[in-house]
């Protein structure tokens, strides 16, 4: 079956904008990261600040700043390698087939332009609407994602709205066009538990109605246990485990996953200390041919020095790890450390 | 009973709207709150944005002047004290903030961050300081070279360690700890929770611990009041307000919460609709707006914060006494 998204061996680097010699080395930000993704599909995309997430994301969007240049690999959307295209034809990948959600929708949405406005504005130049068409459209989009006074708030400026109100605002944005993919970064992270209940489920019935795909990027694991039916795991740059939601939280097979699962505190049991995770992330300098997990791992031996590439499970399942295949035990010990 | 570290009642916190000097109205940030804070214990304030939380901490602290009702510590009126005598309690009273990032001194070392409040209250001399600021850098688990480093060096949990080193450098009493963990990943969050609980253990600390995680607050806390719109709605022990919840807005709170644990079916309650303002907090019990179960009674009058069941208080018409709901 033809996959709608498909990242292969992604790699981006940083190179230093104010040193303009080209022949400084690069930092790198992600290493071979694929992502796949069939039409209708929620992926869920876990993992601590700076392991690659949203950068994955944007490049994916063709929104990378210019400090970042791909490296290698390329990024199939629907039979298409959105690398090769040329600016034009990928502006009209980007908000129309391909939206985006980003987790503070005050600083992206302009606050100089009413609600109206910002949402007209993809519709007119991707669907060629008049704006009396658009207005229709923008009204009855405002509607659907649970704005009690449409009209009032079309004329509304972004600063007049709440933080749930204006995520709801980016939604309709993001939706607009009908995108066959919609990428949600972090899109709950910024507001309260009840009014992220609230946007969650407005996502998800979205997205059964319109049949659009979603990667949803939470360093929640909880959001995305409920929201996807698959996750990839990522740290330090590096997809570093994948599979099922249910078998991915229920058995993790590398022991980073393992970890976060045991330092997440849960509602339904009292821990007197949580699990910690020893040590932090290595910055991109100290990436090298090791794991990148080693010093922080409980299980590390020698053959960690080499890291292994992602070792397939069976059932989707993919870990990078040498020990991935007895998951159970190293569950109980990082339970018991 | 011994007498609580810190005796809250009906503490009220009224902001003024202006618009030029006319006054236009008021913000009920918070309208009415009273707890007791034993000591050597946590007391969680838990609630959405806006409820009042934070104000609650920052005045108990006098980091702003209170409206209206009393503040005691040990058993001292701390609305009724002088700037000098507020000055001395201080050294009692520290509090930690979310962000130590953004009440870190840019200029200072971190060394010179940590020895100033010892200054400012002219304690100790220089040498007995640094020697002090190496064993506080140990306590929170940073090595003593972090103390000739900047804040923008370091990473966000040891920013909060920072924070928190500073905070025991007069060896307070009681720390009010403002969504302490909020701006840290999981790795992160989970040594500092644990930092925060050693430090109890070791210095007989008390914690105002304001969090809006619910999970996390499950963790730390030994007793737990629910706020919603400036008022305390659930008041007692984490184990009866996550145990045996009684107040419709908890349990649509604790339901809300999303939970990578999958085997647990649980129901939630999607609340419609939005916060009210508290600029005009809707009469009688200020939850009925969003209630799944008010009636006219909730729409008209306001229900107390009564006693359920030993050391368990809830505000609402339709908790009966003596069962949890």
């Amino acid at each position: 079956m033809g996959h709608l998204l498909e990242v292969r061996d992604l790699s981006i680097a940083f190179r230093k904008l104010e040193k303009k010699s080209k022949d400084l080395p690069l930092t790198p930000g992600i290493d071979n990261v694929s992502i796949t993704l069939q039409k209708g599909e929620t992926l869920g995309l876990v993992g601590e600040s700076g392991c690659g997430k949203t950068l994955s994301s944007l490049a994916v969007m063709g929104l990378l700043p210019d400090s970042a240049a791909v490296t290698g690999g390329r990024i199939g959307f629907d039979g298409e390698d959105l690398l090769e295209l040329p600016e034009r034809d990928r502006n009209k990948v980007r908000g129309a087939r391909i939206g985006m959600i980003f987790q503070d929708p005050m600083t992206s949405l302009s606050p100089y332009y009413t609600v109206g406005n910002q949402i007209m504005e993809g519709m007119r130049y991707h669907l060629a609407l008049s704006k009396k068409q658009a207005r229709k459209r923008g009204l009855e989009l405002l509607q659907k994602v649970g704005i009690p006074a449409p009209e009032r708030v079309f004329d509304e400026y972004p600063s007049q709205l709440s933080g749930g109100m204006r995520q709801r605002v980016m939604i309709a944005i993001a939706i607009s066009c009908e995108p066959d993919l919609l990428i949600a970064d972090e899109p709950t992270t910024a507001l309260d538990v009840t009014t992220q209940a609230q946007i969650l489920e407005l996502l998800h019935h979205l997205q059964k109605e319109n049949g659009m795909a979603m990667i949803l990027i939470s360093h929640d694991l909880g959001v995305i246990a409920e929201m996807c039916q698959r996750v990839i795991v990522m740290y330090a740059g590096q997809v570093i485990e994948e599979g099922r939601t249910r078998e991915l939280f229920h058995d993790p097979a590398h022991p980073y996953t393992q970890a976060l699962l045991a330092a997440t505190p849960r509602l339904d049991t009292k821990q007197e200390r949580f699990y910690q995770i020893p040590g932090q992330v290595p910055p991109p300098s100290e990436w090298g041919a090791a794991c990148r997990f080693l010093a922080r791992c409980p299980k590390a031996t020698h053959e960690c020095q080499h890291a292994p590439s992602l070792l397939t499970l069976g059932g989707g399942r993919q870990a990078r790890c040498w020990y991935a295949g007895d998951t159970s035990t190293g569950r109980e010990e990082a339970r018991r450390a | 009973m011994t007498e609580p570290l810190l005796s809250v009642r009906d503490l009220k916190m009224h902001f003024p709207l202006k618009k030029g000097f006319r006054r236009t109205g008021t913000v009920y940030a918070v309208d009415g709150v009273s707890f007791d804070l034993r000591k050597g214990e946590t007391l969680a304030l838990v609630g959405e944005s806006g409820c009042g939380k934070s104000t609650t901490g920052r005045t108990v602290l006098r980091l702003e002047e209170a409206t209206a009702g009393s503040i005691r510590f040990e058993g001292r009126d701390v609305r009724a004290l002088s700037k000098k005598e507020l000055f001395t309690l201080r050294r009692d009273m520290q509090i930690v903030f979310q962000d130590a990032y953004s009440f870190l001194n840019p200029r200072l070392t971190i060394g010179e961050a940590i020895a100033e409040p010892m200054e400012v209250h002219g304690l100790y001399d220089r040498a007995e300081r640094a020697r002090r600021v190496e064993e506080l850098l140990d306590i929170v688990g940073l090595s003593p070279a972090y103390a000739k480093r900047y804040p923008h060096e370091c990473s966000g949990g040891q920013r909060q360690r920072l924070g928190i080193a500073r905070a025991l450098t007069l060896q307070p009493k009681l720390i009010v700890a403002d969504e302490p963990v909020s701006a840290l990943d999981v790795s992160v969050q989970s040594q500092v929770l644990n930092l925060f609980q050693d430090l109890k253990e070791r210095f007989g600390l008390s914690y105002l611990f304001i969090s809006h995680d619910l999970s996390v607050v499950r963790h730390v806390a030994d007793r737990v009041a629910v706020m919603y719109l400036g008022k305390i709605v659930e008041l007692g022990t984490a184990e009866q307000v996550f145990g045996e919840t009684a107040h419709p807005y908890t349990k649509a709170l604790l339901s809300a919460v999303p939970q990578h644990e999958v085997a647990v079916a649980r129901e939630r309650i999607v609340l419609q609709g939005e916060v009210p303002s508290p600029i005009q907090p809707p009469s009688g019990c200020a939850f009925h707006t969003r209630c799944p179960v008010a009636t006219e009674l909730c729409r008209v009058s306001v229900p107390a914060l009564d006693e359920i069941t030993e050391g368990h208080f809830t505000a609402c018409h339709y908790v009966e006494k003596g069962v949890s709901a």
